[in-house]
């Protein structure tokens, strides 16, 4: 009984993990790269100087508020976001209008020096922000489409996660088994060490990824106790979340109370330095609101606002409720995910995870065809899935460095360049799976693999090629957000050339048992592992 | 501190993982007797538990229990990667990491 | 669930059958299930219907679990429907919908 039981859920485990297994890698990579999203976003901008010394909050304020005030007079909405840490790097404001005469709306976002107020100018670039919000935006597609494949891959990940658990036989016994060499039983002991060792990250990402569109996964639970319709459900968002409800525009003009005196406010409750947003909605108008959201200092901070009468400049007391249980779950499995609150070392075990869940899935694609291989032989469906692997295990890699490369590469006046480089991924992606279909699959992997180590490993050269940003000038000076781009693109680079190599020499060796004997990789292992 | 409590982890995980027949051979060439096994697993346990405070004196509360099992994670995966390809050395970075870390922390104040 | 080598049409019926009432009739426990929590959880409107929001995606995994565990496809689906049923009956008479 414990048999057939252990067998069903081995029969889920690699159904749910083919099924999502190629839009999970995606999301994991470019999710995990989402952990330095401003780092590589600093490295993509070379134009802005090495970030200068801290100003006082109160200024970046006044700065922000300035261009605002004359670029945006009359906006529907203004965010402020001074200068604080590494997620949220350079003075930012954001800027929404008010419908024109054709109904039309316009959003811009602009990144200001701190000490002068004025733009930074850079090239024009979606960053590290943009790599990391395809991993739940996905590209090319209405964005509630995206939550739903989003969604759905990451609930079939949920069911991996719980069903990979209970198949796992010997989860304690073979906790620490690895043996290479040996064919299809490395690529499962890989499988398997990378999902234990760090599965509390795992099915936290999981679980909290689900989390993050609860709302639109599951509405009806909503609807059944608030009653249908939008109205209800923005009455619930603001029950929960404690928003003094958001007020429409009033259509009479108000100037809006001192944003200094707001600052000073929100810091003497949350300490300097604290404050992540400043969200104005109807500036000018009687009705205007400010929300002052906290930066991420703890796994709970996550949910802190303030808000203000935008006219009077009263605190609102609503704002200023503790959490509820439940509210204080959901923020800290929010937090847990974005990881913001994170300091430098914690940040890279949250990447290593991150790449260790990405090698995981790509891990389990790979297993997926070999095992289907040996037991079934060959037929199309297996001859398209092994192509769509190669293309994406290895291809995506290529891909997401391409986008580097475009980077660098592309001229900076060329229009719409943010959405080229992004285009440059995608047709390299594209190119990679279009090439793997049509190479031996072997020499597809070597090829593939090969390309990617190239492409990470040449990149610090291409830029101290293009500019004068590089390694030569950002290890000198310390600057360890841009130094720590191109040494980790080193280190990608040889690792993707190691498993190339590796895979290369044994090429006129058969797989299984025999090789291991030959390869001189079982050194380790002196005497007949018990089966 | 959170070098020190990542060698502590590692140490932790590496003799855990000697007590382990399997493991125990790779390394040694032979199984370990019965009292030893159960040795080195509660002294695993035991520097996994320190590796843990280690983490508590740098972060409060849940940042350090957080760090912690990143910590396991970078330990698990280097000690499982390590131990095919050089069995004595990973086994060498258990007793030698902890104690370098120790002086390199001693000496920094 | 014995995997033949090769299936047969029965054998493909039954394993549709059971991602069916996975993905159709776990959805449908998760949320009548959470809905009836959101009812009877002791705490404030708002703050039960998050709660039981958060806990409708375990609710939904266990559920696609019992589709592929059950003894049948029968048993997938008569251990999610009357469930369903019993706890949907209830919140009726708990109060209904607002």
């Amino acid at each position: 009984m414990k048999d057939a039981f252990r067998q069903s859920m081995a029969w889920v485990h690699t159904w749910a993990g083919i099924l999502a297994g190629t839009v999970l890698y995606f999301m994991f990579l470019t999710g995990t790269a989402g952990y330095f999203d401003t780092e590589i976003g600093y490295w993509m901008r070379p134009e802005v100087p090495p970030r200068a010394a801290e100003v006082p909050t109160a200024q970046a304020v006044a700065l922000g508020l300035r261009r605002l005030e004359a670029q945006a007079p009359n906006a529907e909405r203004w965010i402020l976001y001074p200068p604080s840490g590494r997620d949220v790097p350079e003075l930012t404001v954001f800027w929404r209008t008010l419908p024109d005469a054709d109904g039309n709306v316009t959003s811009r976002s602009e990144v200001l020096d701190r000490v002068t107020g004025a733009p930074l100018a850079a090239r024009a670039t979606g960053g590290g922000e943009t790599l990391y919000q395809m991993h739940y935006l996905l590209r090319y597609l209405p964005s509630r489409t995206a939550y739903w494949i989003v969604g759905l891959c990451t609930m079939l990940m949920l069911v991996a996660i719980v069903t990979g658990v209970i198949t796992h036989k010997r989860i304690f016994r073979d906790f620490f088994t690895f043996r290479p060499g040996k064919g299809q039983r490395s690529w499962l002991d890989a499988h398997n060490v990378l999902s234990v060792l760090a599965l509390p990250f795992h099915l936290m990402i999981t679980y909290s990824g689900l989390v993050f569109f609860c709302f639109t996964y599951m509405p009806l639970i909503v609807s059944a106790a608030y009653g249908a319709g939008e109205a209800n459900r923005q009455a619930f968002f603001d029950e929960v979340f404690r928003r003094p409800g958001s007020a429409e525009r009033a259509g009479v003009a108000a100037p809006l109370a001192s944003l200094a005196d707001m600052t000073a406010e929100a810091e003497r409750r949350w300490g300097s330095g604290q404050i992540r947003s400043i969200d104005v909605r109807h500036p000018g108008d009687a009705n205007a609101r400010v929300t002052f959201t906290r930066a991420h200092v703890t796994p709970t901070s996550n949910g802190d606002r303030l808000t203000f009468d935008g006219v009077s400049g009263r605190l609102l007391e609503e704002s200023l409720a503790p959490p509820s249980g439940p509210m204080l779950v959901n923020d800290t499995l929010l937090s847990l995910h974005e990881g913001l609150f994170a300091g430098p070392v914690l940040r890279w075990l949250y990447f290593l995870s991150g790449l260790a869940g990405t090698a995981m899935v790509g891990t389990g694609l790979v297993l997926w065809t070999a095992k289907r291989r040996k037991q079934r032989g060959a037929h199309p469906g297996l001859a398209l899935v092994e192509r769509l692997n190669v293309g994406t295990v290895a291809g995506l890699p290529a891909a997401v460095a391409a986008y580097f490369w475009a980077n660098r590469l592309l001229p900076t006046d060329l229009a719409a360049r943010a959405a080229w480089e992004v285009h440059v991924l995608f047709i390299v992606w594209a190119a990679l799976l279009a090439w793997a279909a049509l190479r031996p699959l072997r020499r597809a992997w070597i090829e593939e693999l090969t390309l990617a180590a190239a492409l990470c490993a040449l990149l610090p050269v291409l830029n101290a090629l293009t500019t004068d940003r590089h390694l030569g000038a950002s290890l000198p000076a310390g600057d360890w957000a841009l130094a720590g781009f191109d040494l980790a693109m080193l280190g990608f680079g040889a690792t993707l050339g190691a498993v190339a190599y590796r895979l290369a020499r044994r090429t006129h060796a058969p797989e299984g048992a025999a090789a291991a004997q030959s390869d001189g990789e079982a050194r380790g292992t002196p005497s007949a592992e018990p089966a | 501190m959170s070098a020190l409590a990542l060698t502590l982890a590692y140490a932790g995980f590496t003799a855990v993982c000697l007590a382990m027949e399997r493991h125990h051979r790779q390394l040694l060439g032979r199984p370990p007797a019965r009292r030893t096994a159960t040795s080195l697993r509660a002294t695993g346990f035991v520097l996994l538990g320190l590796a843990l405070a280690a983490c508590l004196l740098t972060y409060d509360g849940s940042v350090g229990v957080i760090l912690w099992l990143g910590l396991l994670t970078a330990a698990g995966l280097a000690l499982v990667f390590l131990l095919p390809y050089a069995p004595r050395l990973a086994a060498g970075l258990a007793v030698g990491g902890p104690v370098a870390a120790a002086l390199a922390a001693w000496a920094a104040g | 669930m014995v995997r033949a080598k090769a299936s047969t049409a029965a054998d493909r019926l039954a394993v549709a059958s059971r991602v069916a009432a996975a993905a159709v009739g776990g959805y449908t426990f998760a949320n009548v299930t959470a809905i009836f929590l959101a009812h009877v959880l002791p705490m404030r409107r708002a703050d039960a219907v998050l709660a039981a929001t958060l806990a409708s995606f375990a609710l939904y995994a266990g559920a696609v679990l019992w589709a592929f565990a059950a003894r049948s496809p029968r048993n997938a689906w008569l251990g999610l429907l009357v469930p369903t049923a019993v706890l949907g009956l209830l919140t009726w008479a708990v109060g209904g919908n607002a």
